[in-house]
């Protein structure tokens, strides 16, 4: 059987050569600037760790277990030792990449590394010359193009470009935009990758270009070509072949000229999420499905949903004040003035809006009882350890053959009566499941 | 699905490496998830505020999940390729199937920054 990962021994391994005092000195010097922190804690330990790089490590900002950051950096490492520690390894180049000390010319050649949390470091730093930034503006992944386009250092002629032809001032996503001229898209496209992507979706786009994008090795630059009407049929069959055979088809529906609204709205559910995204990015997706679309498992869908022009702002703010932040990307502090009504609604939504429903403190006890029985065994478990989760609903679930955790099934108590086993399989999918297992349930319930 | 029970795991790794130190306070825990880990990072980051809660030296703590895509090599291509559909397990370039995974299935913590308790907060 082949090794899975030959490349890379895990951690745990990593940690134990990280404890040999007879291993190579290059060795220990990689397992010091390993990315796992017990690595380089084991490495930190041992007594034949090199001290030079123990030292330079600290200087550039670790603490002197290698645990994390001390929050000191030296102010006069110089540019030369910074340089000596890109090479040691991945923890290494995350300190270098924050230090204020590193030169441009290291900026640029960690501006190139397929870390995304190291190049948007390098966007943020003070010191990234105008054409790293140039760059990082049009990186692949959001985050880096939004705090590249927020340093001060981030060429104007760059950002006007790319405004042009449909990036938003964050770079974060697309407007619509006047249409362009083929020769401005040219032009732009050079800019990189993310250019390309903002160029390939107008109907001007030059079809040597579009050839490019169809070619490119990230679905998210391809799907460009899903927005341009002008889009050769061979060329998108090319772009999306990658996807499997349901997904291309769909894709394809969705690049229909004007697909009808019970289409998107079947396609809103399906299960690729790549699908899903390219329904929120239709022009024709209403704010109805929009809405739905913000409460999406997929905190990349989430907020592309939360930017739409059309998008649903009231179900937008519902998620907010149960504890989203407004990008729709992750947690923040829930509005304690909820209602309970209005929690209860988020459990007719999609994940998210029902994760944030089970994490709320005030959500109630019959909304909970609702969650333990729904169809994604994460809600069922929270719901079951939320402080107000009925003990009673608990005790019958668990009766008819939930496991202690929700999660599967366990032994069920072939006494339940009959009025408790509807009242399970009325709560929810699971409930209903869960029932239809048990030997005492009534017919119609088998089903 | 096991978010919770990671989260758990993360905590008493923790407790194990900072049992001598008890002056410690955890600020901010660096986590790295792979695309084929089977995690979904927004449940890690729901469930820490769960698991961590009742622990003195981690109630205050921040998580933070580094996403890190899967990648393979491709035998056609000779080239390591992220793979951008994990569905479908193909070389995003030439679309040969792939089956020599080289990443993605990282869960490791990067890093743990402390304070100590007689710092300020």
């Amino acid at each position: 059987m082949n090794e899975p990962f030959p490349s890379r021994p895990p951690s745990f391994v990593r940690r134990h050569a990280a404890a040999d005092t007879s291993a190579d000195t290059d060795a220990l010097v990689a397992l010091a600037c390993d990315d796992a922190f017990w690595v380089r804690r084991e490495a930190a330990r041992n007594s034949e760790t090199p001290r030079w790089v123990l030292n330079l490590l600290v200087r550039a900002g670790a603490d002197p277990d290698l645990r994390g950051h001390s929050g000191q950096v030296d102010p006069h490492l110089r540019p030369g030792e910074l340089r000596r520690l890109v090479e040691c390894g991945p923890w290494a180049r995350d300190l270098v990449a924050a230090h204020p000390n590193t030169d441009e010319e290291v900026l640029a050649l960690l501006a190139e590394q397929p870390a995304n949390k190291l190049r948007r470091t390098v966007a943020a730093h003070a010191n990234a010359n105008p054409a790293t930034l140039s760059a990082l503006c049009t990186d692949v992944d959001p985050d880096v193009r939004f705090v590249a386009a927020n340093n001060v250092r981030a060429p104007a002629h760059v950002l006007s470009a790319l405004r042009k032809i449909g990036a938003t001032p964050d770079l974060l996503t697309v407007e619509p935009v006047e249409p362009p001229t083929a020769a401005r898209l040219s032009e732009t496209a050079a800019l990189g990758r993310w250019a390309r992507f903002l160029a390939a979706r107008h109907r001007a786009c030059p079809p040597e270009l579009l050839t490019v994008v169809a070619a490119d090795d990230d679905w998210r630059i391809r799907s460009a070509l899903l927005d341009n009407p002008a889009t050769p049929g061979a060329l998108l069959r090319h772009a999306t072949a990658a996807s499997d055979q349901n997904d291309t088809e769909c894709l394809a529906q969705l690049h229909a000229e004007d697909p009808d609204t019970l289409s998107l709205e079947e396609l809103a559910h399906h299960p690729s999420p790549e699908v899903r995204l390219a329904v929120e990015r239709n022009r024709y997706t209403n704010s109805e499905i929009l809405g739905r679309l913000a409460a999406d498992e997929v905190s990349a869908i989430r907020r592309v949903a939360a930017q739409r022009a059309n998008a649903d702002t009231a179900a937008i703010d519902l998620l907010i004040r149960a504890g989203s932040t407004p990008d729709l990307m992750g947690l923040a502090k829930p509005d304690p003035s909820m209602t309970s009504d209005e929690l209860d609604s988020l459990t007719r939504g999609g994940a998210w809006a029902r994760q944030l429903a089970v994490r709320h403190p005030d959500t109630g006890p019959a909304t909970l009882a609702r969650l333990m029985c729904d169809q994604d065994p994460r809600m069922r478990e929270w719901a079951s350890v939320h402080p107000s989760a009925p003990a009673d609903v608990t005790a019958e679930i668990r009766r008819a053959g939930g496991a202690v955790d929700f999660q599967g099934l366990a032994e069920a108590d072939p006494e339940m009566p009959e009025s408790a086993l509807r009242r399970v399989a009325d709560l929810g999918p699971w409930g209903a499941w869960l029932v239809s297992l048990h030997p005492n349930a009534p017919r119609d319930l088998r089903a | 699905m096991h978010e919770l029970t990671i989260a758990l795991r993360i905590r008493e790794a923790l407790e194990t490496e900072f049992a001598d130190d008890p002056e410690m306070f955890v600020t901010s825990v660096t986590i790295q998830v792979g695309a084929l880990s089977g995690i979904v990072p927004e449940a890690l980051e729901f469930a820490w505020s769960h698991a961590v809660f009742d622990c003195d030296f981690l109630a205050d703590s921040n998580l933070v999940v580094d996403k890190v895509a899967a990648t393979g090599f491709c035998q056609k291509c000779r080239e390591n390729r992220t793979i951008t559909n994990i569905q479908s397990f193909r070389c995003p370039i030439c679309r040969t199937p792939i089956g020599d995974i080289t990443g993605g299935d990282e869960l490791d913590i990067l890093t743990v920054d402390v304070r100590n308790s007689s710092d300020s907060p």
